[in-house]
């Protein structure tokens, strides 16, 4: 197993905190490494997965989005939030999660390759976040760039 | 640098908790070039222009909004001072030509389309003095039209004459529009020092010195700001509360530009015509929403309520902040850029003016440091023309002799007295009738010519 993979699986299992079973924690991990799959063979190759994202430049034609999600502490919301991105077939770059008094937020940078309806992935990530409690915003990266990276 | 978590949050809890949006995208539009040899064809070129140039606005506002997760509260447009365009129409005309602009607005989807204006700080033509004679019968029969006359500037003093034609059309639009409250009035501001790329209604117009079509912003965050002073807790002192507001200001003001200059490409983009990004406007726009409230900082700055001792100085602080914040932050400030105070649209100011705590006399004070002046008054509909008339005097002289913008929207608010209430729903919110002082002043509203330019004027 390579650094980098051990290291996304011990920030999975921090993150989920005592609801980190092996079968949870393999089952986001999944999602995120299947992001990384290419979603067409000429696509760039994506930036190495770190503890954090890449302030770089998203790979050619690719939209940096970052998601929020907050709600009452549930299990499977961050599965629920990065199995849509994998099907959407974005490359996860970042996740942190908090949980504070029962409540949860996750942030999550990922890029989304060239052409990815944007609207509809916002749409399935915030439907199945309400399903289960939670609010789920997507919101392109340049405007937390904008306020906080003058 | 990575985003920190805690920088994701605080924007995220601007847009999702302290009601942070932008409050507008306004689209200002030239209509030079469109007068014709009569009235309909110009008015057929007027209609065709906001038509073409307009068309995509909204759909391109709503399409950033959707990918930054920022709310646009309004999309608008503003024209050429619509006097300059039709100079020559009869009143009768000036009202179809409203009615014309509605219909467009309404086409293109805008929320509003302003500049039915007259510019008059010197003198007025024939065609001026028809628009202001349509005014209220244009007011009561459009939607979203809104209008403005500017009757003086520092530079050229203030013009009497218009001053009471307003204050009779003010009258005018309070009765045509009687049983929905003097809506009318709501739609029209007077100005001294008026601004050509002010992307806020009902004052906004598209100036004579702007190019062909530009994109203009209005932020909006009293609720950001607001969070900011209130962490900060009772010992602070005013440094501190200063670089609390200037750091929240500038972020926004960040927001405010990043969406409009995205507007601007995705416009010029969808319309095949470059639209420039104009300016951000740096004012403080409330809304009547909790905690969306000018009135609720200035509380929290430590005032029990609006119209304490120590209000004005609280409103000048918080505007040199907003100021020295949003400065920094956009590439061209323009427009207002000050703090607002309508009356109506801040729950804050609405209470405080309920309870009496809040003159429009203190109202007047606070004007002469900010941005604009009386904003959304609801005074007796008895109020005679001569009375209005010198409250706009007041008004201007602030303006024209600080050599800033000072700005009049006052509704008269027909068969309703002291106590009672004028309710307009929606950003417009409601206010309570306020009491004006009746002391008699006809003469001096009467006398007509103009107020000369103050020697701050004579700078060459």
């Amino acid at each position: 197993m390579s650094a980098d993979v051990r290291a996304l699986i011990d920030r999975i299992a921090s993150a989920l905190g005592p609801e980190a079973t092996p079968e949870r924690v393999e089952r986001v991990a999944r999602a995120v490494l299947d992001a990384r799959a290419p979603a067409e063979p000429a696509r760039a190759p994506a930036p190495s997965r770190r503890a954090h994202a890449d302030v770089s430049s998203p790979p050619d034609g690719a939209t940096r989005v970052v998601v929020t999600a907050y709600g009452e502490d549930q299990p499977g919301v961050l599965a629920a939030i990065t199995a849509e991105l994998s099907a959407a077939g974005a490359n996860v770059l970042d996740v942190s999660q908090k949980v504070l008094q029962g409540y949860f937020t996750v942030v999550l940078v990922a890029d989304l390759a060239a052409g990815t309806d944007l609207g509809a992935v916002r749409q399935t990530l915030q439907s199945r976040g309400e399903a289960m409690g939670a609010r789920v915003l997507l919101q392109h990266e340049e405007l937390f760039q904008a306020m906080h990276r003058p | 640098m990575p985003l920190s978590l805690t920088e994701v949050l605080e924007t995220v809890r601007m847009t999702e908790a302290d009601a942070f949006d932008i409050r507008t995208v306004t689209l200002g539009i030239s209509l030079r070039g469109c007068a014709s040899r009569d009235a309909e064809s110009t008015r057929r070129n007027v209609v065709d222009r906001v038509r073409r140039v307009a068309e995509h606005h909204v759909a391109a506002a709503e399409e950033v909004e959707r990918l930054y997760g920022v709310r646009i509260a309004n999309k608008r447009v503003s024209i050429t001072p619509a006097a300059l365009v039709a100079d020559g129409f009869s009143p009768a005309d000036f009202v179809r030509l409203a009615e014309a602009l509605d219909g467009a607005a309404a086409e293109v989807g805008v929320d509003y389309l302003a500049g039915f204006s007259a510019l008059v700080e010197k003198g007025a033509t024939p065609g001026d003095a028809a628009l202001i004679e349509a005014l209220p019968e244009a007011l009561a029969a459009t939607e979203r039209v809104c209008a403005s006359v500017a009757c003086g500037s520092t530079a050229a003093g203030i013009n009497a004459d218009a001053v009471l034609s307003v204050a009779r059309a003010i009258k005018g639009m309070a009765a045509r529009t009687a049983e929905r409250d003097s809506i009318g009035c709501a739609k029209f501001v007077a100005f001294c020092n008026a601004v050509g790329d002010n992307p806020f209604v009902a004052g906004a117009f598209h100036g004579p010195s702007e190019p062909g079509a530009a994109l203009n912003v209005g932020i909006s965050g009293p609720g950001v700001v607001l969070r900011a002073i209130e962490a900060l807790g009772p010992e602070a002192d005013f440094g501190a509360v200063t670089d609390a507001i200037k750091t929240m200001a500038f972020k926004i003001t960040r927001a405010g530009e990043l969406v409009g200059r995205r507007v601007a490409e995705r416009l010029s983009e969808r319309s095949g015509a470059r639209v420039p990004f104009g300016v951000v406007d740096i004012s403080l726009a409330p809304t009547p929403a909790d905690r969306d409230s000018v009135g609720d900082v200035l509380r929290a700055m430590g005032l029990v309520d609006v119209g304490a001792p120590g209000t004005t100085a609280a409103l000048a602080m918080l505007n040199e902040a907003v100021k020295r914040g949003g400065l920094m932050a956009a590439r061209h400030v323009g427009g207002l850029s000050g703090a607002f105070m309508p009356v109506s649209e801040d729950q804050a100011m609405i209470d405080a003016a309920a309870s009496g705590h809040l003159t429009l006399e203190k109202l007047e004070a606070m004007s002469a440091i900010c941005s604009v002046g009386l904003d959304m008054v609801a005074i007796p509909g008895d109020t005679s023309a001569e009375t209005i008339a010198g409250i706009l005097f007041d008004e201007f002289a602030i303006g024209m002799i600080n050599d800033k913008t000072t700005a009049v929207r006052i509704i008269p608010v027909a068969g309703k007295g002291v106590g009672e209430w004028a309710d307009y729903g929606g950003l417009l919110g409601r206010a309570p009738v306020m009491p004006v002082s009746g002391v008699g002043n006809a003469v001096f509203a009467r006398r007509g010519g103009r107020i000369p330019a103050p020697i701050r004027a004579l700078t060459n």
